[in-house]
């Protein structure tokens, strides 16, 4: 071993020295060229010559340990696990002066976790006056803690600088719940800081005015709103007249859902080829759609329109009564699902008969039952509904079939994803939890029975059937069905005419998904 | 006999400065016969000792690496270091290019070399000393056709030695008189009441040099120290010649125009700085240059002339008899020039030549010593440069076929008619073959009858002057000098011409092709003009498809027409279109 | 004999003296000790002048001279001209320079008989080189380095060039100055030898980081050892240093 390596060093040696030894070196006077520039032999360069001068031994490097990333100077934090490429990268990337040289070599010495340091070992390669030379050398990294700014802006109040308040002036939110799939389908949150509920609606917050932008435009495009802009000064500098703004967004949505009944302006109403004024919402896209139950005429309100002259709905779907079916006598027009038809009704609570004119002529068989809303005998305080005349307001105006519902509803095989929201200052009340959980419900339901709406969102398969409830079911578990829409009792009565949701067609579940319903 | 080669290596071992030539030796030097030459010559010995003692160990460095050459000892070794060519060599190296060799850079020199080598512009020192002395010393003639160098030998010296003087030390006077020993007698400082001086003026391509140097001896110089004592130096140099391309500003201006370029101005402006600074130094030494014995100037070209010569209060005049040019080359217009040009002029040019070698040399109509080579420059012989200069007259007459001019010439310098031109042409040596090969017959006939020039000579490719006529006319020329000459008067087989020709016969068979290609010519057309009537004319329509010039259609002819129009032009055209119709309609 | 010093914390010695076989030139500087130095060994041997040129104390790089004469830059002024020429011997030519390139000790090499010069140096300076100082003057580069004066080190008795210069240009320059030539370098390792040290024909003073190595390369080649210096200095100057040294 020693001879082999003694035999391959010598001739390298004496060709070097062969080359022309025309002067002594300067620190150990053996003889070699004076060619490369200086006086000095190799063997003294790598003795003197430190390559790694300029290069600094010691640096900081800072992580949050709130979301624990790193910073990636000037401004970037990136995750990244110890001894891992990237951290390597970073910590490469901080040390000063090594552009300079070649870097040929570099590994993490491990240290404890705990011990708030990174040790480097570093090679470097570099050519003095014609002669390779090659170090190693350790640099340590301090891990300084510090909040990154979004860690930071998480503890932080009014760190917004965009709000848009979409709010609709409605009793229930079965609009918002809608909204959120929407919202959720066309990923249109991706920018929103937090969300937060407030009454009457939703407040969204952004860091950039043009993300709210994109918001309202968004909400523009899916529902009937109208929207103002209000800016809040917050600082200026005069020296260079830039100033910084907070902007407000209010964003008013139609107070008027699917399945309320209105009463239309007179002067809207003939505008619109002369329709009864006592109409249907059937549905709420970008406008409203309207419809004549007596005689299948439809309606499109634009929004402009709409806003030109507001009018509120004349009762909505808590309102509804039942009725049973006794007689369907379909009269011929037809229009999409609708047929037109003489319906003899009975209302549930006190048996009493109506032969009432209906566009569920289609869906309605005698011993359906059925909701409507019953304006026999009702007070409406409403200034459109008064010039209405009496001859042309039926007793009753069935909106929609009944299904009835067992409790096996409620392990439903689908479901849907949410957006965290914090929630109002402060906590909500018994009544409003259950009330909250009461809309919920009765937008499952509504994707149940409509096809049509099924198509607009996204539903989930539901993986845990056994254990059906979420948190929310939870709370509905715990209410009691009291009010209008108590049917349990008849839960197993029938059960045929209601759709199911293919499994086909639900999506499957995103991890994603299943890490909020963890939460 | 025996003594003499010992008397004469004393003698010619130390330069013989005309001015103070040894009594001795004076008395014995007598006039050579003008018209032998010399045909070598050598140096006396010339190098001082080295300052330093030269050791064989350092025998090794002798040499230098960057101009590539060995050089035979320290001497040398310092003198290569000081000259121009290797300063040159250095500059190169410095800039990274290649160096150049001596006869490259010698080229350079001769070329628009206006380099500043010295690294200074303007120069000036009273009393410099010689940098570099040459040994030789030659005396010169001026007058055309005149040998340059009057030659002398003396008893002290063997035969074979010939010593020269250059003519032109000579006053005009002397020159006329013919009798140039007594005159050297009577230069010898010795004699002179009043120790003379001389002025010496070079002019050239930007560069001044001037000088007025005394023939005695410096003041404090020991006896037969001759270098020379310079009474006042002065030298300009002045960004005057357009680089690259040669020849000064204001030649240029006058040629194309001005210039309006930056370098043009600056040039322009350096042109009249150097010529008022010239004036004014004229000016300056007004007393000794009209006190001067001799004034040597080089002033070539009619620019340089006129700065010198003919301005307002010149104080040199074209007509003064003590006016002289330097007799031999010289070069780049420096005070060191000056100095070798003095050193040149002053001493006595020493030939040997072997009592036999001279009886070898032909007596030639002009005989001419050849001169070796200065140095740090070839000279060219007189002779050669004689030669050379009747070749570049030769060549030029014959080419413009100046028979009456050509012949005059060679009979006025009395040039062989078989002159070989200088420097050698390997395709048409003689002017005969010149002739021939440039198709001049009336030269040819010339030269054949009247100069009696040999047709038998052959060039390089062994081609006589007949071979190398190009067309029937030179070649016929020569035919009928062998007819005029004669079949005996050369060996007209040899010289390759063919048969004789009688000049009638010649011009009756020449009469006779003219005609008969004049008949052929009339045939030819008659043919053709009834080719052409045959030809239905319809055919010749061209077709339209490839629209050569066809079949306009009104609308064609009128975009024709307005093509490039203005739209004014246009409107008018249309309006005297229209007043044309109508016109014609009122009549029609 | 060679000697290290230091001139304020500098080992450019060539930069602030200049030293020939008859007198010193010293930048004044804070403290007295690169002056004692000098004058430790030079004393009642060759006057030393402490001067400043042109205000600055580089006076190694902006003087040049000999046994036989001194040039200063024109920037010298006249006070320094005046105090230089009482410091120093009568038989001193001093002469004052025109020259674009003013650092004259930078272009400058010169020994008692020969000087080398930088290429582009005026003609004016070369014949004032050759006049003042009595030498024969070469243009010339060392290693392709115009700055001779910085490259070169010279004396009588031998000289040190750049470390780079080749065998075969050692061997012509040697054979051109006639004194024996090395490659060397100075203040461990530096290869600007002219500017690194001084030296005449008996003593050397190079910076005080010049290795042992580099001190005995220049001892042999300046022959200022013990046992050379006796045969080589000449005449009354080996008496004087007979004198003082033992």
């Amino acid at each position: 071993m020693d001879l082999d390596s003694g035999v391959a060093y010598t001739p390298s040696y004496n060709a070097q020295q062969a080359q022309k030894a025309n002067i002594l070196c300067a620190t150990c006077g053996a003889p070699m060229s004076g060619n490369n520039g200086t006086a000095m032999c190799e063997d003294c360069i790598r003795l003197n010559v430190d390559i790694s001068e300029g290069i600094q031994r010691e640096a900081s490097i800072h992580y949050c340990n709130g979301c624990e990333r790193w910073l990636q100077p000037p401004q970037h934090w990136v995750s990244c696990t110890l001894e891992s490429k990237e951290l390597m990268a970073l910590c490469l990337r901080r040390l000063r002066g090594l552009q300079k040289v070649r870097l040929v070599d570099a590994s993490f010495i491990w240290t404890e976790p705990h011990s708030k340091r990174i040790k480097l070992k570093i090679k470097v390669q570099d050519a003095f006056q014609s002669t390779f030379l090659v170090q190693t050398f350790e640099v340590e990294f301090v891990v300084v803690y510090t909040q990154c700014p979004d860690c930071a802006k998480s503890y932080t109040p009014n760190t917004w600088r965009a709000c848009v308040q979409v709010r609709q002036k409605v009793p229930h939110k079965r609009t918002f719940l809608y909204l959120e799939q929407l919202i959720l389908k066309h990923n249109a949150h991706k920018d929103t800081i937090s969300i937060r509920e407030a009454k009457d609606g939703l407040d969204f917050f952004y860091a950039q005015r043009n993300h709210a932008v994109n918001m309202v435009d968004f909400l523009s495009s899916v529902t009937p709103v109208r929207s103002q802009k209000s800016s809040e000064l917050i600082s200026q500098d005069i020296h260079t007249s830039t100033k910084s703004y907070k902007f407000t967004y209010s964003v008013e949505i139609v107070p008027i859902c699917k399945d309320d009944l209105v009463c239309v302006p007179q002067k809207l109403a003939r505008s619109m080829g002369n329709i009864p004024q006592l109409l249907l919402c059937t549905r709420v896209g970008a406008t409203l759609h309207l419809m004549d139950p007596n005689t299948l005429q439809v309606a499109e309100i634009a929004n402009q329109v709409y806003w030109r002259s507001p009018f509120s709905s004349l009762a909505n779907v808590s309102e509804l009564t039942e009725y049973f079916i006794l007689n369907v006598e379909p009269l011929g027009p037809q229009r999409g699902k609708f047929v037109l038809a003489d319906v003899e009704v009975m209302r549930a609570s006190d048996n009493q008969q109506f032969t009432i004119r209906s566009h569920l002529g289609g869906i309605l068989h005698p011993g359906d039952d059925a909701m409507g809303y019953h304006l026999n005998g009702s007070n409406f305080n409403h200034e459109h509904f008064e010039t209405v005349s009496e001859n042309n307001i039926p007793p009753v105006i069935l909106v929609k079939k009944h299904y009835p519902r067992g409790k096996k509803n409620k392990n439903r095989n689908w479901k849907l994803k949410h957006m965290t929201r914090e929630e109002g200052e402060m906590l909500p009340r018994k009544q409003d939890q259950d009330k909250a959980e009461r809309d919920y419900e009765l937008f499952l339901r509504e994707i149940e029975e409509d096809t049509e709406l099924q198509q607009t969102l996204q539903l989930y398969k539901n993986t845990k059937k056994t254990p059906p409830k979420t948190q929310k079911m939870d709370v509905d578990e715990d209410m009691d069905m009291d009010g209008e829409e108590v049917e349990e009792e008849e839960e197993e009565e029938d059960e045929s005419g209601l759709p199911e949701i293919s499994v086909d067609a639900l999506l499957d579940e995103f991890e994603e998904m299943t890490m909020r319903d963890d939460e | 006999m025996t003594t003499k080669p010992n008397t004469e290596n004393a003698i010619l071992k130390r330069p013989l400065y005309i001015y103070d030539l040894p009594s001795t030796f004076l008395t014995t030097l007598e006039a050579k016969d003008s018209h032998v030459s010399t045909a070598a010559e050598t140096d006396a010995p010339t190098e001082a000792a080295p300052t330093e003692t030269t050791t064989d160990e350092h025998s090794l460095g002798m040499s230098c690496s960057m101009c590539g050459i060995a050089l035979a000892s320290v001497a040398d070794q310092r003198a290569h270091y000081k000259s121009d060519w290797h300063r040159f060599n250095l500059k190169m190296k410095t800039r990274g290019r290649p160096a150049v060799t001596e006869p490259q850079f010698d080229d350079m020199l001769e070329g628009d070399f206006d380099e500043s080598l010295s690294g200074s512009d303007e120069s000036q020192d009273d009393d410099s000393e010689a940098e570099n002395e040459d040994e030789q010393s030659t005396k010169k003639n001026k007058g055309p056709g005149k040998a340059p160098i009057i030659w002398f030998k003396s008893q002290q010296t063997t035969n074979d030695v010939s010593l020269g003087v250059y003519r032109a030390l000579f006053s005009n006077t002397e020159q006329a008189e013919g009798n140039y020993l007594p005159a050297i007698l009577n230069k010898q400082l010795s004699k002179q009441p009043k120790m003379p001086h001389i002025f010496m003026c070079m002019i050239g391509g930007g560069h001044f040099a001037a000088m007025i140097v005394s023939l005695g001896p410096k003041p404090n110089a020991k006896a037969g120290d001759h270098t020379p004592h310079i009474l006042a130096q002065k030298s300009f140099h002045r960004y005057t010649t357009r680089r690259k391309q040669g020849g000064s500003q204001s030649a240029n201006d006058n040629a194309k125009g001005k210039a309006k370029s930056a370098g043009a101005n600056i040039r322009r402006q350096n042109e009249a700085m150097l010529i008022n600074e010239i004036h004014a130094l004229l000016a300056e030494w007004k007393e000794q240059i009209d006190s001067a014995e001799l004034l040597f100037i080089r002033a070539s070209g009619t620019q340089n002339r006129r700065t010198l010569f003919s301005y307002p209060d010149a104080i040199l005049t074209n007509n003064d008899p003590r006016l002289r040019g330097f007799p031999f080359n010289t070069r780049r217009a420096t005070h060191s020039e000056l100095v070798r040009s003095f050193s040149e002029l002053t001493r006595m040019k020493v030939s040997r030549m072997t009592p036999e070698a001279v009886s070898a040399v032909p007596s030639a109509p002009k005989p001419k010593p050849v001169k070796p080579a200065a140095p740090a420059a070839p000279v060219i012989s007189p002779e050669e440069e004689e030669a050379r200069m009747h070749t570049t007259q030769l060549t030029a007459l014959i080419r413009r076929s100046k028979v009456p001019a050509l012949l005059s010439y060679i009979k006025n310098n009395s040039i062989s008619p078989n002159f070989v031109f200088v420097p050698s042409n390997h395709h048409s040596p003689t002017p005969l073959h010149l002739a021939a090969s440039s198709n001049a017959p009336a030269i040819v006939t010339a030269l054949l009858t009247k100069a009696n020039a040999d047709p038998t000579l052959t060039n390089d490719d062994g081609k006589t002057a007949f071979k190398l006529s190009g067309d029937k006319a030179t070649r016929e020329a020569f035919q009928i000098a062998r007819h005029t000459l004669g079949e005996s008067k050369w060996d007209w087989e040899k010289a390759g011409v063919a048969e004789a020709l009688n000049p009638q016969d010649q011009k009756e068979r020449n009469k006779k092709e003219k005609e008969e290609e004049e008949k052929a010519e009339k045939e030819r057309r008659q043919q053709e003009t009834e080719r052409l009537k045959k030809m239905p004319i319809g055919k010749t329509k061209p077709g339209v498809a490839l629209g050569a010039g066809g079949v306009h259609t009104a609308m064609s002819k009128h975009e024709e027409e307005t093509r490039g129009m203005s739209q004014e032009m246009m409107k008018q055209l249309m309006r005297e279109r229209m007043a044309r119709a109508a016109e014609r309609r009122i009549q029609g | 004999m060679a000697v290290r010093a230091q001139f304020e914390n500098s080992n450019e010695v060539g930069v602030f003296a200049n030293l020939t076989n008859s007198y010193a030139l010293v930048a004044t500087g804070g403290s007295m000790n690169f002056y004692s130095v000098f004058e430790a060994e030079l004393q009642d041997i060759i006057p030393i002048c402490t001067t400043t040129i042109a205000g600055t104390r580089i006076v190694g790089r902006l003087t040049a001279g000999n046994r036989r004469g001194l040039l200063l830059p024109t920037s010298a002024t006249d006070q320094e001209l005046q105090h230089i020429r009482n410091s120093i011997p009568d038989t001193v030519k001093i002469q004052r320079v025109e020259e674009r390139l003013s650092a004259l000790g930078n272009v400058i090499c010169c020994n008692d008989h020969v000087a080398l010069v930088h290429p582009d140096i005026e003609r004016e300076t070369e014949e004032i080189i050759a006049d003042v100082l009595g030498v024969e003057v070469f243009r010339q580069t060392i290693s392709e380095n115009v700055l001779v004066g910085s490259y070169c080190s010279l004396s009588n008795q031998g000289g040190i060039v750049h470390p780079k210069t080749s065998i075969q240009d050692q061997d012509e320059l040697s054979s051109l100055l006639q004194v024996p030539l090395v490659a060397g370098s100075i203040n461990r390792g530096s290869s600007v030898v002219g500017a690194g040290m001084v030296v005449n024909d008996w003593m050397a003073v190079t910076g005080l980081d010049t290795t042992a190595t580099e001190l005995s390369v220049i001892e042999s080649v300046f022959r200022l050892g013990e046992g050379m210096q006796a045969g080589n200095v000449e005449g009354s100057l080996r008496d004087a240093m007979v004198e003082t040294f033992y």
